[in-house]
């Protein structure tokens, strides 16, 4: 019986274990990469406080955060991601569902639009969280009417398309075209200049939102058999979907606002670690959470090695990872089962 | 004795009058048999009795406790529903499957303890599912299906089982079956309320029956006295003749075994 118990668990550790390894690795990789030519031994040497002061400063103040940023916001899309395709039990879910993404975006664009972003940096990052806040208090009533997901679905579609509403009014009324390919390459996200006043202001939201969205891991167990059956095992639906939805919207706002609208590591994510688990939407989590850490890291890492003319932006070259990895997935044998490998 | 009370319910979806001054009493050890046409309330009756439903007016005690007024853990520790339909979202393997009925008993961080394992390996094991325990519960056929999530139901080792059409689209054998293991639950000291539509198989298997027709109790009682040919015809539209004679055909040479 305990063999049996966690013989179902050994593939997902391991596949955790590889993942952790994973973003780790490229993580510190990224630390070597950059305009400033670092050879690896002094990046190290810097890593440990040696080295010279130059170096030092690159390496802690310019590069530290934005790999910090890019393992914190991967894993903040990844959780979120596993979580919402929990709860809304429909495998397309994806952080941009109850459109906090949007609604962040939006907050960034009027900063960016009104020239505040400008006067002063932190302007861009605040209105975004801001944004994910006031689209978190408009989606509530509406997904708390009704039963089920689609409501919460049909919530977040209006109040997605109410932000690109925003966003293609601030597009439309841009005084020249300097404006407009500002607000259009924010859009496409990037890592790059970030410093530690951005991981000391995305860090704790996005702690906040992973914890609340960990908290609920209990009742995507139980919503596997559908709502009645969650139900009657004692789950409060309105709490759970509240108390969740609550929490990527804190989190992936947060994440929005320093990286811009980064698309396709929520969605691929948890398809990514699925196979492993034992099927419980509660074990897709953490590796969900890391494939997304990994995913994002090696994204801005390809980000600064691909030699372009114009700066490669982050969510292009998540869209072009994720996509193909999306066309993959139905061709993979849904979940292993060991008896009947065994047989 | 612990004792099922349902008073005067009436219950409404939307605006739809669903039950109306709905009653019947019921005692751990029996089975009994909720049935009636479709549309008569049945499913809605089950729901309203573990709260999934909410009541207008009227109210379901358990030992004399209101169930709305139950702390959410208790009632869901003291009532476990068995839904129709089978449905299965994502491919747990059946032991995660069946420990889903426990979740009420653990606490935010705590994990399966031995008392949980072993009524998961009970209520497993009392199902004939053992064997299934590594295998995706999506990859089941529809008897397995069904004798898993019954053993869902059962591992929350709850005093009264909730079960809405638990028979539904099984072959006769898988139903026979099913109707057994209901029988030793309720042997055992549960109270087991089925929905049933099998006239034949409510017969043989229920200690009662409660014969709902568009929203109200029409009888109550014993099988034999509740489903007479009269009421049948009535109720149901059908001449209970012809209907004996399809039950017959149905379960003809399984007898009941155990």
């Amino acid at each position: 019986m305990v063999g049996n118990a966690t013989g179902g668990r050994r593939p997902a550790r391991r596949l955790e274990a590889v993942l952790l390894v994973a973003a780790l690795l490229a993580a510190l990789v990224s630390l070597t990469v950059g305009p400033a030519r670092i050879p690896v031994s002094d990046v190290l040497a810097a890593l440990g406080g040696g080295g010279d002061a130059l170096t030092r400063v690159i390496v802690w103040q310019i590069r530290a955060p934005r790999a910090l940023l890019a393992l914190l916001i991967g894993a903040m899309l990844g959780l979120s991601g596993a979580s919402l395709q929990g709860l809304l039990r429909n495998p397309l879910a994806d952080p941009g569902v109850v459109g906090t993404s949007g609604c962040a975006a939006l907050g960034a664009v009027v900063a960016l639009y009104f020239g505040l972003a400008k006067a002063f940096p932190l302007a861009l990052p605040l209105l975004a969280v801001a944004g994910a806040l006031v689209g978190l208090a408009a989606l509530l009533p509406i997904a708390r009417r009704g039963e089920g997901p689609a409501s919460l679905i049909l919530g977040g579609v209006a109040v997605s398309a109410m932000a690109g509403a925003g966003v293609a009014l601030a597009l439309n009324l841009s005084p020249n075209p300097f404006a407009v390919s500002e607000i259009a390459f924010w859009l496409l996200g990037s890592l790059t200049d970030r410093s530690f006043q951005h991981l000391a202001l995305a860090a704790p939201l996005i702690a906040v939102g992973a914890a609340l969205v960990l908290s609920q891991a209990r009742a995507l167990d139980g919503l596997a058999l559908g709502e009645d059956t969650a139900r009657s095992l004692g789950f409060d639906l309105h709490r759970v979907q509240l108390l969740l939805v609550c929490g990527v919207a804190v989190g992936v706002g947060a994440s929005v606002a320093v990286a811009g609208a980064i698309g396709f590591i929520g969605l691929v994510a948890p398809h990514l670690v699925r196979w492993a688990t034992d099927g419980r939407p509660s074990q897709a989590l953490v590796p969900s959470a890391l494939a997304g850490a990994a995913l994002l890291s090696l994204s801005d890492l390809l980000v600064r090695v691909v030699p372009t003319a114009t700066e490669l932006r982050l969510g292009v070259v998540t869209a072009f990872i994720g996509a193909p990895i999306f066309v993959l997935i139905p061709l993979r044998p849904p979940t292993r089962a060991p008896a009947e490998r065994a047989a | 004795m612990s004792r099922l009370e349902v008073r005067g319910l009436d219950v409404d979806l939307g605006a739809r009058p669903v039950l109306r001054g709905v009653g019947f009493e019921a005692r751990a050890g029996e089975i009994v048999g909720l049935m009636g046409p479709n549309g008569a309330g049945k499913t809605t009756l089950v729901r309203a009795i573990c709260q999934l439903a909410p009541a207008r007016a009227g109210e379901v005690t358990w030992n004399g406790a209101r169930v709305d007024r139950m702390d959410p853990r208790v009632r869901a520790t003291s009532f476990a529903y068995l839904p129709q339909g089978r449905v299965i979202h994502w491919p747990l393997t059946v032991r995660r499957l069946v420990e889903l009925g426990r979740l009420p008993r653990l606490g935010p961080l705590s994990r399966l303890a031995p008392a949980d394992a072993a009524a998961v390996e009970t209520a497993m094991a009392a199902m004939d599912i053992a064997h299934l325990a590594d295998r995706p519960a999506t990859s089941l056929s529809g008897g397995e299906r069904a004798r898993v999530l019954l053993a869902r139901a059962l591992a929350v080792e709850a005093p009264v089982l909730l079960a809405d059409e638990p028979t539904a689209s099984l072959d006769p054998y898988h139903v026979l079956e099913i109707m057994t293991l209901l029988r030793h639950a309720a042997d055992g000291g549960r109270l087991v309320v089925a929905v049933l539509h099998e006239l034949g198989l409510a017969t043989r298997f229920c200690d009662r029956i409660v014969l709902l027709d568009a929203g109200r109790v029409v009888a109550e009682g014993a099988p034999a006295e509740v489903l007479t040919p009269a009421r049948v015809r009535e109720v149901y539209r059908v001449d209970l003749g012809a209907l004996s004679e399809l039950d017959a055909m149905r379960t003809a040479g399984l007898a009941p075994r155990g």
